[in-house]
């Protein structure tokens, strides 16, 4: 199972940082930076996909609610309703897992890629003898210079951690809104991932090296461009309000606004126009 | 698909659950992933009648030469600062990582750590010393340490060679290469020799560290160089071996490869040199042996497994080890090779040879094994 995991996922993408690395002026976090987008691109039909499906999912909340009152004292009945009202919508309930199954072993790899190029420990050095290709690019690249913006990414850096953290918060705070409608419950549970999630990044880029604080920042900073894309500023819509009402920014009008911020009450706010 | 939502909220619980492990996991550097937890590599450290044993567990064994019994307590080898709690995978209350050798100097022994600290430690009163051999930075210290005497040679992750004076732990002089310094440096009348991950090996003047010559291979270099007959041979990350004229650093020779056998992997172990022969042994698996004077191959052996731990010789017999675990005998007269045990477990650590006893360190199962180099047979081992 491991030379599986390594044959197939993990030399792959480790080799292909280590020759983008060397392609891109030997500079360790462009390439990081492009790998990251590069993999972000290809997974973008599985994003979408599960983007979709949470977004659907969002817009039959106030639905779902409906059949939880009436239903209140027939679970069984609830089930079957909540179902019939799934089926109707073309969705499954369990739509944005699948994407995400697939994506975290790609996830896991680059992280992996990333602790084995940047020979954190002599260890993990040694074992990338055996991960990479016997290509003349790699072994010229060997080993990468980890240096990026004056910082040594191969060691934690208080700063990429707090901007893990808040780059963390922010897609979390985006995407609130466009998920939990108006369940009371789902939004209490929501808030507390707003918080707890970027904490917990934080907790760990305070200890890992920061080439993977670099990858998750970039990871968040893409997911938040695609989430805008696709449903607009979401739960970042009051700030954005605020931060445009301080700029005196003249408002334009959209077509549309995004569908959970709309339900949560934010009238007047501001995004492209959801796709159908 | 038609489950009840009951159901669909215990999936969900169950995903985000499982998302959660795998980032503690990440973060924890244990996902799928053993062997970025440290486990060192050190060499044992050879005195008159005992070995030192640096463990993974950041401890300095003292172990009889003749049985393997423990002659003394043992040290720990650290600040009291090591990592603990979740993150700490396992290291937590263990001292640094050591992945050099010990040095050896009357009663007085000297440990380089991962922590970047250099200890050392009476052997008869246990009494330490310890100083951060780089203040500023404090950088790892992979290579071990070579001594002088009194002075003491050490390489260092920050990419300098320092020389401390052992007693007074004091710097003498420091050289700055433009990488890390990982392998350990070779000194050889007068000159210190040291290799950089900056593609470079340097000639330094041992007694206060100005630079001779500087040759540039085209990879890192890991291996110590080796030094003999006013010959500096080098192996490097360029699957290339150099051969320089110790005086001025100029090229004699160089080896990247036969018809009957190239190079596919980095030089990682440090070669040794038996008679008239360079044996330098390769991370793809292939022990290249080379004739000193004109760098022609004259023999090559191949393994299905990497060669990461350094060779040792006794007299024309060279004896080194796979990582897979498998000692070996090559008889550089005829040309045949032996197998004389097989341990089931990683070999990264070099060998030492102390008269008719191989001391194999192994890392999986961290244990010290005497080997009776005639016939592979185990006199004694300790378990870690």
């Amino acid at each position: 199972m491991g030379n599986i995991w390594n044959i197939v996922i993990l030399r792959p993408i480790t080799n292909f940082l280590i020759v983008l690395s060397d392609v891109l002026f030997g500079n360790f976090g462009l390439a990081v930076i492009a790998l990251t987008i590069i993999i972000n691109l290809i997974l973008l039909p599985l994003t979408i996909k599960q983007m979709k499906t949470t977004k659907k999912t969002a817009e039959l909340q106030p639905k779902l609610q409906a059949l939880q009152k009436k239903y209140a004292n027939d679970q069984q009945a609830l089930a079957q309703a909540q179902m019939q009202l799934y089926k109707e919508s073309g969705i499954s309930p369990t739509g944005c897992l699948l994407p995400m199954f697939i994506q975290m072993p790609v996830w896991v790899a680059l992280y992996q890629a990333i602790m084995r190029v940047m020979a954190v420990y002599p260890e993990s050095f040694l074992n990338l003898s055996s991960m990479v290709y016997s290509w003349d690019i790699i072994f010229k690249a060997l080993p990468l210079k980890t240096t990026f913006l004056g910082m040594n990414m191969s060691t934690s850096n208080f700063i990429m951690a707090i901007l893990v953290g808040l780059s963390m918060y922010l897609q979390t705070k985006m995407t609130t809104n466009t998920s939990a409608g108006n369940n009371p419950q789902m939004q209490q549970q929501q808030q507390m991932m707003q918080v707890m999630m970027p904490a917990m990044f934080v907790f760990l880029a305070m200890t890992l090296p920061s080439g993977l604080s670099l990858y998750w920042i970039v990871n968040a900073v893409i997911r938040m461009v695609m989430q805008y894309f696709y449903t607009g500023w979401g739960g970042l819509q009051p700030w954005v309000d605020k931060i445009a009402g301080i700029l005196h920014i003249k408002k334009k009008d959209t077509p549309q606004t995004p569908v959970s911020s709309k339900k949560s009450g934010n009238k007047g706010s501001k995004g492209p126009i959801s796709k159908k | 698909m038609n489950l009840p939502m009951k159901k669909i909220r215990k999936i969900q619980i169950a995903a985000a659950s499982l998302l959660l492990v795998v980032v503690l996991m990440i973060g924890a550097g244990c996902s799928c992933n053993a062997q970025v937890t440290q486990a060192g590599w050190a060499p044992v450290a050879v005195g008159e009648d005992s070995v030192y044993l640096a463990t993974a567990e950041g401890t300095l064994v003292t172990l009889s030469k003749i049985n393997g019994n423990k002659t003394a307590e043992d040290i720990k080898v650290n600040t009291g600062n090591t990592a603990a709690g979740i993150l700490s995978c396992g290291m937590a209350g263990r001292g640094t990582v050591v992945y050099g050798t010990p040095y050896i100097n009357g009663d007085l022994i000297s440990v380089a750590g991962y922590d970047g600290m250099v200890y050392t430690y009476s052997i008869t009163t246990h009494l330490s010393n310890s100083v951060q051999l780089d203040e500023d930075k404090g950088m790892s210290i992979i290579g071990g340490i070579v001594g002088d005497g009194d002075i003491l040679y050490i390489p260092c992750s920050d990419g300098c060679v320092y020389a401390l004076n052992s007693l007074s732990l004091t710097r003498e002089w420091s050289f700055e290469t433009g990488d890390k310094v990982w392998a350990t440096p070779v000194l050889d009348n007068g000159t210190l020799y040291v290799a950089s991950f900056d593609s470079k090996v340097y000639a330094l003047d041992a007694s206060d560290g100005t630079m001779k010559w500087s040759y540039a291979t085209n990879g890192p270099i890991m291996a110590s160089p080796v030094v003999k007959d006013g010959v500096v041979y080098v192996c490097s990350f360029d699957r290339t071996i150099h051969a320089l004229n110790a005086s001025d650093g100029s090229l004699k020779w160089n080896f990247t490869g036969s018809s009957e056998a190239v190079p596919r992997k980095w030089f990682w172990a440090t070669p040794i040199i038996v008679s008239d022969y360079l044996c330098a042994p390769n991370m793809d698996g292939t022990m290249f042996v080379l004739k000193v004077e004109t760098g022609e191959l004259a023999y090559s052996f191949e393994y299905d497994a990497q060669l990461s731990s350094s060779p040792v010789a006794v007299g024309d017999i060279v004896y080194y080890a796979t990582e897979a675990g498998v000692l070996w005998s090559l008889d550089l007269t005829t040309g045949a090779t032996v197998q004389l045990h097989d341990f089931e477990q990683t070999i990264d650590s070099g060998l030492v040879v102390d008269g008719d006893v191989i001391f194999v360190h192994t890392q999986t199962k961290e244990a010290l094994y005497a080997v009776n180099r005639a016939n592979g047979l185990v006199s004694w081992y300790y378990e870690v």
